[in-house]
């Protein structure tokens, strides 16, 4: 027997033994965890947002050392330090040889994308527990350098979803040299996209949450920290580009103001920020869509629902959500700058920058 | 790039707790209270 993390019913989790697993196929490999996270899409089952009724073992942040592999395994060996991501691939259906490996066709027979202890993913056994069936072990098994407990144990288990999830966020829009960056959400996923998108070259990033310790965080790895909780994050964001550029000659470049990469690292549970009780669920992409320059990308990494039952809107509860689609499409940002600033002079004290 | 030092992701690692503290640390995590930004639990 072995201890693992239990959800029976939403906010019920304890700490129960259960069967260790065995091998099953022989591509199959058994790894010995020696950390493993909990992510902000655990809190979606903890909360009965996404919840099936049935009693899981959640977690899918799995590191650790492999104890046994399989006959067919050819790559993987006893003794291996690995990382697992969490979507579970096969490595050789039309989705994972195209790289779409969390789309994988195999693992979750008749859906697209398996994986550990998460609802509707294959009904995997979760990570948070000491031993894991990893299934194609070759395909899934990520090899990494040095022992258990080393100085790289909490880097490498952010390998398994954190990480990639936050460096997807910022290749997919291409960030690169120069680029000033939003990110809404100061979580693991939203800070960890900062760090990636400095490391691609952003020239500015802002980081927008409401939270101080996740703010003050933002600050420790070199981000503007934006307050959202005064209800004025975009225009503070609009102002300080805005006044970056003031007294430096930018002739013909006007119509450019705002942001040229915004990520939304929050998604569907987004609060509104005038009452932080309040879910209001495409907050973001509002003033992401006010915010972004013209040519400017947009990085949605933030997990929306297509059917939301416990949601404040009949639109969300249906999945579907009302956005300023057409905002995308206009030519300039600068008089809503320029607006935005006479209402600051109004109403609002400047952000401390 | 984390070998390389040219990253630290676990800057965001905020709390390293036994497995056997998981009940407790989902309940402040979903409550985004005392600092809670990213959990690692140890079997």
């Amino acid at each position: 027997m072995m201890q693992a993390v239990v959800l029976s019913e939403p906010r019920n989790i304890t700490l129960e033994a259960i069967e260790e697993p065995a091998l099953i196929a022989p591509t199959d490999v058994l790894l010995r965890i020696t950390s493993t996270a909990i992510c902000g899409t655990d809190l979606h089952m903890y909360e009965g947002r996404l919840w099936g009724g049935q009693r899981m073992v959640i977690g899918h942040e799995p590191l650790g050392v492999v104890e046994r592999v399989g006959d067919a395994v050819v790559n993987v060996r006893i003794g291996d330090r690995v990382t697992v991501p969490t979507h579970i691939c096969c490595g050789f259906c039309a989705n994972c040889v195209h790289g779409f490996s969390a789309q994988c066709l195999t693992n979750n027979p008749g859906k697209a994308g398996a994986a550990y202890g998460y609802l509707g993913m294959g009904g995997y056994t979760g990570a948070q527990t000491e031993l894991l069936r990893v299934p194609f072990g070759d395909a899934n098994c990520l090899r990494l350098p040095g022992e258990p407990g080393d100085r790289f144990e909490h880097d490498f288990v952010l390998l398994a979803d954190a990480l990639p999830t936050a460096f997807h966020a910022t290749q997919m829009v291409d960030i690169h040299s120069g680029d000033i960056v939003v990110i809404y959400g100061a979580g693991a996923i939203g800070l960890l996209t900062a760090m990636c998108a400095f490391v691609r070259g952003a020239a500015r990033v802002f980081v927008v949450d409401a939270i101080p310790e996740r703010l003050e965080k933002a600050g420790e790895l070199g981000a503007i920290p934006i307050d959202m909780s005064n209800g004025h994050a975009a225009d503070h964001i609009l102002e300080q580009i805005a006044r970056e550029r003031a007294g430096i000659a930018w002739r013909g470049e006007e119509a450019n103001l705002g942001a040229t990469v915004c990520v939304d690292a929050i998604g569907f549970q987004a609060r509104d920020p005038r009452d932080y009780t309040v879910e209001h669920p495409t907050i973001v992409i509002d003033d992401l869509a006010r915010i972004v320059a013209p040519k400017g990308r947009l990085s949605i990494i933030g997990v929306f629902l297509d059917s939301d039952p416990h949601a404040l809107s009949n639109e969300a509860r249906r999945g579907e959500y009302v956005i300023p689609w057409g905002s995308l499409f206009k030519p300039t940002r600068h008089d809503r700058c320029r607006s935005h600033e006479a209402e600051r002079r109004r109403v609002a004290p400047a952000a401390p920058t | 790039m984390i070998v390389a030092g040219r990253m630290k992701p676990s800057a965001v690692v905020s709390h390293r707790l036994p497995l056997r503290d998981a009940p407790d640390a989902f309940a402040k995590f979903d409550a985004r209270s005392d600092g809670y930004i990213k959990v690692v639990l140890e079997p």
